[in-house]
């Protein structure tokens, strides 16, 4: 048998390459057999670019034999979600009518991926418009969690951490606008993370790209996705900075210095209720910061659930004109969080100008909590992974339990520009994957990562898995 | 005028370092300074002669002591009257904030501090900073130290006026509409609106603490000197993260190295540009050509559009608040702003739509910015107006077509320095250099060959008939 690359971590795999001990067409060879293996049942992978990718390999063997210089991931691959553009091939948004909507160019944040080296080597499944919690629209079909077969690896970025999870890449890029690459990364044990506000340029050229409304130009973000906090931290140096064609970018150093080792670790959270097992993984987190030295404070951040809310008011400015535009080529479930959105925050219930001045005065307030604690340890979710479809319901209290369990914990983030790195902490006694986030103030990526990385020394990463299917 | 006034702020802090003189002696002359001129200019509203004095005394006792200075240390300075200054009221040149004092400093007031600058006094403004002249109900008109009859533009107009009648080196002001750029423009100095959330901005009072969307993404705070060395200096001082500012950022001051070409705004698509306008920019131009740019007439994209998008932005934020601010500002502001408010309503554009065409014009300025690293432009596209222009409302054509240069950097957040060009019929002339965001090094290093081929043009005496 063969190296299993598949297995192995993106910097592992760079090392490889660049020593020599795997050639990059090796390493691409191994995760394209690897998704003929795993990927007819978990329907991950919408786009599979084998030749490009091979292609790719090549060149970069050929250029680590004349002794070129190579990038930093070279050789290693890597996915892409379907709404980031992929040049020269569609940008479906899961969406039928836009099948052949095809991207001229890259997104930047995959511009400048490649421009490390690695290969994109598929794109991955998401729900239309990646307006849901779960992973399956009418032009690609349901995306499954490799875990269980009737658990859904959450969405948007559902496809990515399904494939990632499962060893069809050590590394993919999302986006998240309301939790949309932690709650994969959440319900698939992997690892991610949601950046500031400008850390990573995002742009759509393909035909259907429209410019971002308020609620997307503050709150969404591309963001990576891995399967160990060293990955994280490798793509989001490939990553980070300005770019014109994103001009909420900013050239913010990856490295922000010296930091106290002190964490807000709260017992008690607003909201809720929240399920055992979300506080165990909070508790085992703090337990691993306080065994690795850290000051670990019982401090609760300021006003979760009016961030929460304020996140549904920008939102649901934004969504009647998405329904509006797009209504007539989603489907009823893939508009069904559009709608349940607009019925739970209608338009112009709060004044749009208390919402902009509240977040304001709010992300003040937690600026200053992550001043004084420079680490913020959150449940990811207050309840577990949930069934396939858990998220449509025409019950509006059984979807509001739901929005109210994920999103309570998950929207601070967006609505405030923050940086939130979900990391799995092991499994509960059922085999279920646990996990927290690490959340500090806007560009501190580097903080979130640093106490990410202590508690996966405690509790080693949980994937790539073969897939469970009965 | 005392050789001390006519220094500048860097000078000044190197004199009192290396006791060429003492800081006692350079605050005391600016005060004679305030006490010759500002009768006549009233660009001052309130002088800290005491504090000043005692501050100076400890900087002068730290230069004999042999201790650390800050880059700063002795050198006097002003600051606008809406931005806190502890002790002192935040008036915004309203009479019902008469009273009103700042229990703490402003962020870039702690941090001019930090830097060793005193503040010797407070400085005029419009009603809320919202007019671009200056003159108010509490405090009057201030005047122009170039013409009696000229506005001194606005809303940092005391700053403007002060900083070039020798009374102060350096001020703090703030600009959602130009209001560190039409003063300097007006008055013969230089100023610099930063990029968009590199300094922070913070007041003790809840009313400045959480404003509307407009004021969120478009002002900014910043310096204003009569050099570009001390706009440079002073934004080494002031700028980064403060966590009572959300928005603000720690950004490095200097960016990557780009070609040096410059776009040139010579003309408008749909304003007149006046004659003297056009041979400040050309003149600028023709600096930077000397000094080794590659200058290309170029107009950036959907100029026009940009102070169209302004406007409604503004006008949003306006309208949700004149309902309170009917009944504290004058009754001819009330009805300048419920106009604007009517003419930008969001009956006439969504407000969703005015955001997605600000990102979309955003990105192509962006691009644009990449091809031509610096932007010239005019400030004003005519030379200063009367005083109290802006109030005329059948003349508001007009006055947009006036500020249809300034309000683009506003609207996409992007760096911009004023820097003058010259002397014109008695008026001063000027430009600015605008470049992308976080690249305010780019527009300072341009103003800065600008001025270093045209000199400056300030302190000067005022001219009182």
């Amino acid at each position: 048998m063969t190296d299993q690359f598949w297995s192995r971590s993106a910097t592992e795999l760079a090392a490889l390459v660049a020593d020599g001990d795997a050639s990059a067409r090796e390493v691409v060879d191994s995760h394209l057999d690897r998704i003929d293996e795993v990927d007819p049942w978990l329907n991950a992978a919408v786009l599979v670019v084998a030749d490009e990718a091979r292609a790719a390999a090549d060149a970069v063997d050929r250029a680590r034999a004349a002794g070129d210089p190579l990038g930093p991931l070279a050789g290693v691959p890597f996915t892409v979600k379907d709404g980031l553009d992929l040049a020269g091939h569609p940008t479906t948004y899961g969406i039928p009518a836009f099948a052949d909507n095809v991207a001229p160019d890259d997104d930047p944040t995959i511009g400048r991926l490649r421009a490390a080296g690695a290969i994109p080597i598929a794109k991955t499944n998401q729900p239309e418009m990646a307006m849901r919690l779960a992973t399956d629209n009418p032009l690609f079909g349901l995306t499954r969690n490799p875990w269980h077969p009737d658990r859904t690896p959450s969405g948007s970025s559902g496809g990515g951490g399904s494939a990632i999870a499962s060893g069809m890449a050590p590394m993919g890029v999302g986006t998240d606008l309301g939790g949309s690459v932690r709650n994969p990364a959440y319900a698939c044990g992997i690892a991610a993370t949601k950046t500031s506000l400008g850390r990573l340029p995002v742009h759509g050229t393909s035909p259907a790209a429209a410019e971002p409304l308020l609620g997307r130009q503050w709150m969404a973000v591309a963001g990576p996705m891995a399967r160990t906090v060293a990955d994280l931290e490798a793509m989001m140096r490939a990553t980070v900075g300005r770019h014109p064609r994103d001009p909420r970018t900013v050239d913010v150093p990856y490295d922000g210095g010296h930091f106290v080792r002190r964490a807000a670790v709260p017992t008690a959270l607003p909201g809720g209720p929240i399920h055992s097992d979300a506080l165990e993984a909070v508790r085992r987190a703090g337990e691993a910061l306080a065994a690795d030295g850290w000051e670990v404070v019982d401090a609760t951040p300021p006003e979760m659930e009016r961030c929460y809310d304020l996140w549904g008011r920008l939102v649901g400015e934004d969504f009647p004109s998405t329904l509006a535009a797009l209504g007539d080529v989603m489907s009823p479930d893939g508009a069904h969080l559009l709608r349940s959105s607009i019925d739970f925050w209608p338009a112009g219930e709060v004044a749009p100008q208390e919402v902009h001045a509240e977040r304001m005065r709010l992300g003040r307030q937690w600026a200053m909590f992550l001043d004084e604690h420079p680490v913020l340890v959150l449940p990811t979710w207050y309840q577990p992974p949930f069934a396939h479809h858990g998220d449509v319901s025409d019950d509006p209290t059984v979807v509001r339990a739901l929005y109210d369990a994920v999103f309570t914990p998950i929207t601070p983030a967006n609505m405030l520009g923050l940086p939130a790195t979900q990391v799995p902490v092991g499994c509960n006694d059922d085999g279920v994957p646990l996990g927290v986030q690490f959340m500090a103030d806007r560009h501190r990526e580097d903080r979130t990562l640093v106490a990410a990385a202590v508690a996966e020394a405690a509790h080693p990463p949980i994937t790539p898995i073969d897939p469970v299917r009965t | 005028m005392d050789e001390l006034c006519t220094k500048t702020a860097g000078d000044l802090a190197q004199m009192i370092a290396t006791g060429a003189t003492t800081s006692i002696e350079v605050v005391e002359a600016h005060l004679a300074r305030i006490a010759e001129v500002n009768d006549h200019c009233n660009a001052v509203t309130r002088v800290l002669a005491d504090e000043a004095r005692a501050a100076a005394a400890a900087v002068d006792a730290a230069v004999d002591a042999g201790q650390p200075l800050g880059p700063l240390a002795g050198v006097p300075c002003t600051v606008k009257e809406n931005l806190d200054l502890a002790g002192t009221p935040t008036t915004q040149g309203l009479p019902v904030f008469a009273e009103l004092v700042a229990p703490t400093d402003a962020p870039l007031v702690e941090r001019i501090r930090a830097a060793g600058a005193i503040p010797i006094a407070r400085t005029n403004l419009p009603e809320l900073g919202l007019r671009i002249t200056t003159d108010n109900p509490l405090h009057g008109l201030t005047r122009n130290p170039w013409h009696p009859d000229r506005t001194a533009g606005g809303s940092s107009g005391g700053e403007g006026s002060a900083i070039a009648s020798g009374m102060s080196p350096l001020g703090l002001g703030n600009d959602i509409g130009g209001s560190l750029r039409n003063p300097a423009f007006c008055c013969g100095i230089a100023s610099l609106k930063p990029t968009h959330a590199r300094l922070p901005s913070y007041s003790a009072f809840e009313h400045d603490q959480n404003p509307g969307l407009a004021a969120q993404v478009m002002r900014a705070d910043g310096p204003m000197a009569r050099s570009v060395a001390d706009l440079r200096l002073a934004l080494e001082v002031l700028h980064g993260r403060d966590p009572r500012d959300p928005r603000s950022v720690t950004a490095p001051l200097d960016g990557p190295e780009v070609a040096r070409r410059a776009a040139v705004v010579r003309s408008l698509p749909d304003v007149d540009v006046h004659p003297s306008v056009t041979s400040g920019v050309d003149a600028a131009a023709a600096a930077l050509d000397d000094a080794g740019w590659e200058v290309v007439e170029a107009t950036p994209p959907e100029v026009g559009y940009c102070t169209d998008l302004w406007a409604h932005l503004l006008a949003a934020d306006v309208a949700d608040v004149m309902a309170v601010a009917r009944t504290i500002l004058s009754a001819e502001l009330a009805d300048v702003l419920d106009t604007l408010a009517a003419d930008y309503s969001a009956d006439s554009m969504a407000p969703g739509l005015v955001h997605a065409e600000m990102a979309r014009l955003a990105r192509l300025w962006a691009l644009f910015l990449v091809d031509h690293p610096v932007l010239v432009m005019p400030t004003w596209t005519r030379p200063q107006p009367a005083h109290g222009f802006d109030l005329d409302l059948d003349a508001r054509d007009e006055t947009t077509a006036l500020v249809s240069c300034i309000t683009p950097p506003n609207l996409l957040g992007l760096p911009s320095v004023a820097v003058p060009v010259g002397v014109a019929d008695g008026l001063p002339q000027g430009v600015q250099c605008v470049a992308d965001q976080w690249r305010d090094d780019l527009a300072l290093a341009a103003a800065a060959d600008v001025e270093a081929a045209l000199g400056t043009i300030t302190p000067i005496d005022p001219v009182t008939a």
